[in-house]
């Protein structure tokens, strides 16, 4: 099969044929990919932000046709369509598990094991997620597995895998944002324009779109932004926050790009008890927080990581919504490439000008 | 092995020799070590409640470990366990969002019969435990490790009467500090209520009974108030006690319909009414909207306390091993398996807390 392999960071990635995966063990299923959608984590990866073993095997955004099962899995058949997530169902058995926060199961990093190797016979490590997406076929935990209708395009239903639920389920299971209250996103890319989404969904108002270019902040209002802030041209952005929310600040404000800068400045953008959400991932410190906002102001920062989705309930359910017409996913799409052109959709996205670049395979 | 089996409702129980299965996948048989008597299982026995005979009764139960079926690895022989009716798929909504006392699958009975008796007739273990025998065999889900220096004849209590007080009080109304408490019925479940609402900081915590000595008990298990329902004007004394407004909590512990409605008219605006203790399921509650509308007072169920048993069950036995929880003082009396009906009489008439059937 080919596989897309990433052999040096800051280079292009290496379409190969030869590559060869496990067959699936017990619990285990392998899946004929569809479709993988690129995420701002795999360019984090790909560039060495986040350092990763080479050769390295990338892409978490999957969506594909399962092919095998291994011994014991008895959910999922052959033929079935499924959304492969990054954020496993759990052990079931652990502290976690037991207590209903899955996406935190102590047993989740054994999902890391690779399971790809390339024509000289080199393991490919797994980069940005248990997944290992940009190739063929793949063999996942049965965790991984969600499967969808047999009518839900496959391409759409691969962003629920990771973009859409981490902006979508931050809002909605992390913070859980009551109706009527006031909800800033900080970046308007593929997974802000989701927390918006979450935030009309749950009845938030004003939900206020922060941004740098007019013309992301224009796709935010057609995803249900009340109001929209453009910080490089507006002198006192958190002032104009502060404006839009009755002279308090946001209830809740999600920082979906991966900047530190911009969590302080989001966190300047809440009010007294009001939430920052950290979402995007980002190197470098926080700096610059004095206890005395805390102490005086009782605000709140916390993080949420995977939309602290529960895989197995999330993923159904966000694809009904789809289908019954309450959840933009159509629009999130920016371009097909083939997996030969995949170099081009890592590049398209990595310029900021697409939302997802979607990834087929025949 | 020997069992207590109800073949007509509201009879003695019959002690006999009978056949228990071995275990199939995912179960395990325990030798028990101790059961005690819950209000449950007399409903159980004088069919209160639905369900076939003949069956054995008896769900509060603690012992070891003997045997493992297929694909069990938590579990060892020897192992001592707390057994509650409470088994859990693991991978069902409920289960997913950390409420497995809720699981779809909860009630499900066991894939294969386990128990038969010796004319070869299937018998029923009720609440998929059966635990009025010497052993029994259960889902792995149904089982919780405890310390070897606990005394399971206290740990048995946690499967199920401490665990639907204190968890009533601490799990499902989430009482906090300062906020008041009622409870209603001060016997094995009502105790544990009050044990739970004194822990969590609760004040006033109002214990309410129509006994003048489960009364003087209550204050030994953390009520800082008692009110005898039967002598006294109990909503004038509870409203007193509360600034005027009614209570925020109220447990119902008692089984009673009557209970039920006065717990309601306890509570203050906003004020919640908890159901913790089993009626008949023929029973029917009713009451005017117009008793919710203005006051907004809610009335909820509560079941089994809301256990988690695998974080829960721990958490009270270190509760009770660094003196936090008491429960050497619930235990009335113990009686051997053939002194079964002696125990179960003693509970029906309300004289103790917990009798608890020791195997030996």
């Amino acid at each position: 099969m080919k596989a897309a392999i990433c052999y040096e960071v800051n280079k292009p990635l290496v379409v190969e044929d030869g590559v060869s995966v496990e067959p699936p063990g017990p619990g285990e299923v392998k899946v004929k990919v569809a479709v993988t959608a690129v995420c701002h984590s795999d360019l984090h990866f790909f560039t060495g932000e986040i350092p990763s073993p080479l050769p390295g095997l990338a892409g978490h955004e999957t969506a594909g046709y399962v092919d095998e099962v291994g011994e014991g899995v008895t959910r999922l058949k052959p033929g079935d369509t499924v959304v492969i997530g990054t954020v496993g169902t759990g052990c079931g058995q652990c502290y976690y598990c037991t207590i209903g926060l899955r996406h935190y199961c102590t047993e989740r990093g054994k999902l890391m094991r690779p399971k790809h190797t390339n024509k000289k016979g080199q393991r490919l490590a797994l980069m940005a997620g248990p997944v290992g997406g940009f190739a063929e076929y793949t063999t996942v935990s049965e965790q991984l597995v969600t499967r969808v209708p047999a009518d839900m395009p496959l391409d759409r239903a691969a962003l629920l895998a990771c973009g859409v639920t981490s902006g979508f389920g931050a809002v909605v299971n992390r913070a859980k944002v009551k109706a009527m209250s006031s909800v800033v996103v900080v970046g308007t890319g593929g997974v802000g324009l989701n927390s918006i989404q979450g935030a009309v969904f749950s009845g938030a108002y004003p939900v206020i779109a922060v941004d740098v270019l007019d013309s992301k902040l224009q796709t935010a209002k057609e995803f249900g932004a009340t109001h929209t802030v453009n910080i490089a041209r507006e002198k006192d952005p958190v002032k104009t926050v502060v404006a839009m929310t009755s002279g308090r600040g946001a209830d809740y404000v999600f920082v979906t790009v991966g900047k530190v800068e911009a969590v302080r400045q989001g966190f300047s953008m809440a009010g007294p008890r009001g939430m920052t959400v950290v979402v995007g991932l980002a190197g470098g410190n926080l700096s610059d927080f004095t206890p005395l906002e805390f102490v005086f102001t009782e605000k709140i920062l916390t993080g949420c990581g995977g939309g602290s989705i529960r895989s197995s309930i999330d993923i159904p359910y966000l694809v009904s919504l789809y289908q019954a017409g309450k959840l933009k996913l159509d629009e999130l799409i920016s371009g097909h490439y083939p997996l030969a052109r995949i170099n081009e959709a890592v590049a398209s996205l990595a310029q900021g000008e697409a939302l997802r670049n979607i990834v087929t395979f025949d | 092995m020997k069992a207590a089996v109800c073949y007509e409702f509201g009879k003695p129980l019959v002690l006999e020799d009978i056949e228990l299965a071995p275990p199939g996948p995912g179960e395990v048989r325990v030798k028990l070590t101790a059961t005690a008597v819950c209000h449950s299982d007399i409903h159980d026995i004088k069919g209160e409640l639905p369900g076939p005979v003949p069956f054995v009764a008896g769900h509060e139960s603690a012992g070891y470990v003997d045997e493992m079926g297929e694909g069990v690895t938590a579990f060892k022989p020897g192992d001592p366990v707390v057994v509650s009716l409470l088994a859990s798929c693991g991978q069902c909504y409920y289960c997913i969002t950390g409420l497995p006392h809720l699981c779809e699958h909860r009630f499900d009975p066991p894939a294969h019969p386990r128990l038969k008796n010796q004319k070869g007739d299937q018998v029923f273990p009720r609440g998929n435990i059966g635990g009025f025998a010497e052993a029994v065999v259960v889902n792995q889900s149904q089982l919780v490790k405890v310390p070897a220096d606990m005394p399971l004849d206290r740990a048995a209590l946690l499967a199920c009467g401490v665990s639907t007080g204190f968890g009533g009080v601490v799990n499902r109304a989430q009482v906090k500090p300062f906020q008041s408490v009622v409870v209603m019925g001060i016997g094995g479940v009502g105790v544990n209520a009050l044990q739970g609402a004194a822990y969590v900081g609760a004040y006033p915590v109002i214990a309410v009974d129509t006994l003048d000595s489960k009364l003087k008990l209550a204050m030994d298990f953390g009520a800082t108030h008692a009110v005898n329902a039967a002598s006294e004007d109990a909503a004038a004394t509870i409203r007193g006690l509360t600034g005027g407004r009614g209570a925020d909590y109220a447990l119902v512990t008692v089984g009673s319909i009557a209970a039920i409605k006065q717990a309601i008219a306890f509570t203050g605006q906003r004020g919640t009414t908890v159901l913790i203790g089993l009626p008949g399921f023929k029973d029917q509650l009713s009451l005017s909207p117009l008793e919710l509308i203005p006051t907004e007072k809610n009335i909820i169920g509560g079941f089994m306390g809301d256990a988690n048993l695998r974080i829960d069950i721990p958490n009270l036995v270190t509760m009770y091993q660094t003196g936090r929880l008491k429960l050497d003082e619930l235990i009335t009396g113990r009686y051997p398996l053939d002194k079964i009906n002696e125990a179960i009489a003693s509970t029906e008439k309300g004289e103790g807390l917990r009798n608890v059937i020791m195997f030996t």
